[in-house]
Formats: structure tokens, sequence, C-alpha cells
């Protein structure tokens, strides 16, 4: 990475745990908070895969699909933005299913690595935690405060890994 | 390519190149570890995970797809499976970015082809069995590039295989299904590839994934759209591509022994498999998934000797067990140096072509070392040759 570039990750590291305290400082209104995420983030990614049409995609066969799905996004990036009020599902399925798959994959990781005889025990705590998280955001799904906890801890761990990767030595050395 | 090819193939053209049994069997073993080279296998035995030289599917679900993390999967496939074929090609169409991938396009006969050969030269078995997995791999894995990317790498529903049949071939649409846990369906036409995911970086969209294990069947004929090229179909022939790969092997592995003067582009030993020719053909042309055991039977009858399972456990103890300076001696110390070579020396040309996709490369002579420290095992070896 360029200095840029990890000056950029780490202060997106540092906003996302700003976000995170804010949801922890006032609860009550964290659920549109978390909603207004979604929708911009899918309102975003709709833009993304049209500039992505225009550089990119429009060179490959059957590249038409990348505008479709642009369209899409921006289109279901407006719906779940009327959502506010009925966000609670949304963001259950969302926390849950994210976890869930996570947790799976870490699971399998585990297995794997046992197999070649790896280091196998983190992936399967993380992978086990991962798909407790994902039941008890089914059962505390009633619980506002329950689902931007858990939100939080997720957002707080995405953060700590960017912050931690743009202190990463990346580069190569080549020997002629 | 698959350990049909990688070992029971190499070991045959490194016999017919004139390797002993031993010799022929250390290099095969070599160049069938790239596919098991990975982090997970090499933190198992404390060895530096840079040096992977592959990834189990799990880890690239698991590998972030963040700028990092896509550095650290091209520079692995790009480097080992994938071999760019002109990092310097004339784009004149999309972005920047869109530039960059078309350049990781793989193909046969590059530039850096002949610099990953001649990176063997003197190295040893282990090193010259890592090239010539990369030399086979450039024919099985061309029009494919070593970098997840949709816009390169995707197909459609245009997808037939090309059957013989009298003098011509009869065309049978290809069926692709996603299910990691399937088996190809010879039968019905019908093939485990992975799934169709609307994002240009997904891991999914890595080397041939989008065309299953077409290539990788030495037998396959196939015709299809590849994303990059227009609308213009390729017509894929892989028993004619693996037979020149074979030549080629043997033609590269008479230069590492010092039998021929150099390495050139588009030679290959035609004359020292021409006495085997109709039963490699045999071999090539036979519809099966695995074409081990005709291999192996080959083999065995060029040497006479047996010629071993791969193991893939058979080293590994030897490195745990070496105390920490004798590491780079053992056979697994000598793979890895030569992985790592081959890596740094596949990042510094992508990065000099003005590419950022394998991340930034350090030039030692100008700047000093910097960067991953595992690298610096590079400079250990350096002053060893130096002082040699």
């Amino acid at each position: 990475m360029s200095r840029l570039q990890r000056i950029g990750v780490f202060i997106s590291g540092l906003l996302m745990l700003l976000g995170a305290a804010v949801l922890i400082l006032d609860v009550e209104d964290g659920l549109m908070f978390i909603t207004t995420v979604l929708a911009v983030s899918l309102f975003v990614m709709g833009i993304r895969f049209i500039v992505y049409f225009l550089t990119m995609a429009r060179h490959m066969v059957g590249g038409k699909a990348m505008l479709f799905a642009g369209v899409f996004l921006l289109d279901f990036g407006f719906f779940t933005s009327t959502m506010f009020d009925e966000s609670r599902l949304m963001i259950i399925l969302y926390l849950a299913g994210w976890h869930a798959f996570s947790g799976l994959v870490s699971l399998l990781r585990a297995r794997e690595a046992r197999k070649y005889k790896g280091h196998w025990k983190l992936s399967a705590v993380y992978g086990i935690g991962n798909i407790a998280v994902a039941i008890f955001c089914l059962i505390f799904s009633k619980s506002a405060k329950i689902l931007t906890g858990i939100y939080c801890a997720g957002l707080v761990y995405s953060a700590g890994i960017r912050m931690i990767s743009s202190f990463r030595r990346t580069e190569i050395v080549f020997i002629q | 390519m698959q350990i049909d090819f990688h070992y029971y193939a190499t070991y045959c053209a490194a016999y017919i190149a004139g390797y002993s049994h031993e010799e022929s069997l250390d290099l095969c073993y070599s160049a069938q570890f790239v596919d098991c080279c990975t982090k997970t296998l090499l933190s198992g035995i404390g060895a530096p995970e840079s040096a992977a030289t592959t990834q189990l599917q799990l880890e690239m679900m698991e590998a972030r797809t963040d700028l990092i993390g896509l550095q650290d999967i091209t520079r692995i496939w790009a480097s080992f499976h994938f071999l760019p074929y002109d990092l310097h090609a004339e784009v004149k169409k999309g972005s920047k970015v869109y530039k960059d991938k078309y350049r990781l396009i793989c193909n046969t006969n590059s530039d850096l082809l002949v610099e990953t050969v001649g990176l063997a030269k003197d190295r040893g078995l282990q090193a010259a069995g890592l090239a010539m997995h990369i030399l086979a791999d450039t024919w099985a894995h061309r029009y494919f590039a070593g970098t997840p990317s949709m816009v390169i790498n995707n197909t459609n529903d245009y997808f037939y295989e090309l059957i013989p049949e009298g003098d011509g071939y009869r065309e049978e649409k290809v069926q692709f299904r996603h299910n990691p846990a399937g088996a190809d369906q010879f039968g019905k036409y019908s093939y485990i590839n992975t799934l169709y995911q609307l994002t240009e970086n997904s891991v999914m969209c890595l080397g041939h994934g989008r065309a299953g294990h077409l290539p990788d069947y030495s037998f396959m004929r196939y015709r299809y759209l590849p994303a990059w090229g227009n609308y213009e179909e390729i017509i894929k022939d892989n028993p004619s591509d693996y037979y020149h790969a074979f030549t080629q092997m043997i033609y590269a592995l008479k230069f590492l022994r010092g039998e021929e003067a150099a390495f050139e582009k588009e030679h290959y030993d035609l004359e020292a498999a021409a006495p085997y020719e109709e039963r490699i053909t045999e071999i090539l042309e036979k519809r099966q998934p695995d074409a081990a055991a005709d291999w192996k039977a080959f083999g065995e009858s060029l040497s006479g000797c047996e010629i071993p399972e791969f193991d893939i456990e058979k080293y590994q103890e030897e490195y745990r067990q070496a105390p920490k300076e004798e590491k780079d001696n053992t056979f697994l110390g000598q793979f890895i140096m030569a992985a790592m070579r081959q890596k740094s020396m596949v990042t510094n040309r992508i990065y000099k072509s003005g590419s950022l996709l394998a991340g930034y490369s350090i030039d030692y002579n100008e700047n000093g070392f910097g960067g991953i420290k595992d690298f610096m095992m590079l400079l250990r070896d350096e002053r060893r040759e130096v002082r040699s």
C-alpha cells in the first residue's frame, strides 16, 4: 500500500470506531442509524456498479448485466431508505445471515487446517462464536439494545482489522 | 493441470531429458508440491507463510478481497499458475484497472517464462520442478488471468465441448453447475464451476474457476467466448497443448541440466519425445478424469523403477526437525527459497509494468531491504551464492 492508502485505510477504521461509539451512546436511534447505513451502502453500491459498467464491464462479454445490477441496487437502496420504521427485520436478517455465514466458513477452515496439521483452534473458536452471535440475534430480536450491540461489535472488529492492516508490511524485495 | 501431469508426466519429461530416476522423483515432487504449498501447510511446519504457492478453497473464501488481500492472491496465482504473457500489451479499451488486469492474462512462450526457467538454472531440483509446474500451467491455463477479475475470467452460456468423431468433432453444449461437493459428469457434459457473482474482484472469478476444471483435463477440447475477447471465440485443444507442454518441459529441463545453451521461446524437444509420441498421445486423448495411472505406467516403463505415490508429508518432518539455521538446506527449505525467488521476480515485473495488482516491489540494489521480513531469506541466499 502507498502511504496515502495506508492513511485512508486507517482513517476509515477510525470512522468505523467513531460510528460504533455513537451507536452505543444512542441506542434508541441505533436501529434507524443502521438502516440508514445499509440504505446508503446499497445506494453507493449501485453507483459503483454503474461506474464499473462504464469503465470496465462494457468491454466484457455479457457486461450489460452490471448495468442492470447497478440500477437494481440503486432502486433497492431507495426502497430500504423508506423502511426506517420497519427496519428491525432487515437488520436481524442481515446480522444473523452474516454471522452464520462467517461462522460456517471459519468452522470449515478449522476442519481443513486440522487435516493439514495447521493451527485450527482459533478458527474453530471464531466460528463457534460467530454462530452463537447469529443465534443470539434471532433469540433477542426484540431487543434494540442487543441488536445494536452486536452490530457495534462487528463494526469495532472490522475497524480493528483495518487499522492493523494499515501498518502491515506488504512490499516485496527484489534482488537482482 | 492435475497430479497426473505435474507429478507423473513431469517425472517422464525429466527422465527423457536425462535426469536419473532419483533426480526425476525429486523434481516431479517439487512440481506437484506447488499445488500443495498453502499458508495452512506452511504455518503447520513453521515455515514462512509468504512462500505459499497456492491457496485452499476455504483459504480463499476467508481471504479479504481488500487491496492487500487481492495483491496476495494475485502474487500467488500469477506467479505460479497463470504466468502473465505480456505485461506491456497495448490495450486500447477500458480504464487503467481494466488494462492492468488484461495484461495479466496467461499464455505460453512469454518473456516471463524465459525468466522463470532462467531463475531455476543452477538452483537445484526443487527450483527446476517449480519452474516446470509454471511452464506446464501456461499451456493448460492460457487465456485466463491469475487475479480475481470478472471482466477477464468470466465465461457465459456459450460453451461447447468438442468430441472426436470420425474425421471431425461432435459438439455438445456444456452445462455448468455450482456444487463444491459434486463431481464432473463426463457422460452428461455437466461440469462443476464457481458461482456467478456480480463482483469484479470475487474469488469466484479467479483463474479458470468459471470454466470449471475443463482446462485441467488433458483430453478436453472446447470452444467458448472469453469475457475479454470481444465476442471472438477461442478453441482450446488440450491434447495438443499438453503435448507441447511436455516437449517444452524436456527442452527446458535439458537447458537446466546444461545440455542446451539457452532456453528460448517456441522451442520444443519433439525429437526426444518422438519415440513415445503414440503412447503419450494415447494418454492425452483418453477420456478420463485422472490419467495418473497411465502416466505412472509410462514413467515406470521408461526408467524400469517404481514411481511412489505422491506423499504430501514426505519432507515435512525433516523441515520441522531441522535447526533454524539448517532449515534452508532441507528439501522443503530449498523449495521455499525457489518459491520466494519466483514470487519476488514476478511481483517485480508486474510492478515495473506500472500495475499495483501484485503489490509494491522494492529493488534491493537501489533501496536496500524493506517490506515483508520473510523475504530476508532471499538476501541470505544471495550472500551464500556470492560467497560460494
